[in-house]
């Protein structure tokens, strides 16, 4: 498989924003009262989470793709 | 929201009158930064995934944009629910954007942290020393 750089550019930036939002997530969290905005707060913590790891995982492949190459 | 002060806001920022209702208007505003959040996730997502081209990167963001969208509704539907959204009663919206508004701007004109913050002077050495490297 390859991988165009501006793709990878944009994978790179989703993966920034998502990082911030995460721990905008997981600390706005502990200020919520509301069970049901908290649920879905916790919810969102693990799937961006997993994304995270999805998307680190296309760009340590772009990584060795510009390495081999 | 009701209080018997006329203007609970306007008072210092000990006042307990402050605290009323504190935990639904917490909520409110962090639900509200969720759904922009959330919105902006989902816009982020169809950007990028009409910049890509390898079929991994698009199955990808696909995944994530459907997501994204369903985090949205769930969060939208939820404030709906809660009252903290209108999207079909302007006024009503209105009136509520008017309120937090206000409250903003009441809180941005409190003095927060009236005793002075610096910690200089309590450690054994200078954090900040320069270490003859050049300047940053």
């Amino acid at each position: 498989m390859s991988y165009a750089l501006h793709e990878i550019l944009e994978v790179h930036e989703l993966a920034a924003i998502k990082a911030a939002t995460l721990t905008k997530s997981k600390t706005m969290q502990l200020l919520v009262s509301d069970p049901a905005l908290k649920r879905i707060m916790q919810q969102d913590v693990l799937a961006s989470t997993r994304h995270l790891q999805e998307f680190e995982k296309l760009l340590s492949e772009a990584a060795r793709q510009e390495v081999t190459s | 929201m009701e209080s018997n002060q006329a203007d609970p806001i306007r008072m210092d920022a000990l006042d307990p009158a402050n605290s009323l209702n504190m935990p639904e208007m917490t909520d409110m505003t962090l639900a509200t930064d969720f759904l922009v959040r959330a919105k902006e996730g989902v816009r982020n997502a169809a950007v990028a995934l009409t910049e890509a081209v390898s079929p991994e990167a698009r199955t990808l963001l696909k995944y994530q944009l459907k997501q994204g969208i369903q985090l949205h509704r769930e969060i939208a539907e939820l404030m709906v629910r809660k009252n903290w959204f209108h999207p079909y009663e302007l006024e009503e919206q209105f009136k509520l954007d008017g309120l937090s508004a206000v409250n903003t701007v009441e809180i941005a004109k409190q003095k927060l942290f009236p005793d002075p913050a610096n910690r200089k002077g309590m450690f054994d050495r200078t954090p900040d020393e320069p270490k003859g490297g050049p300047p940053a």
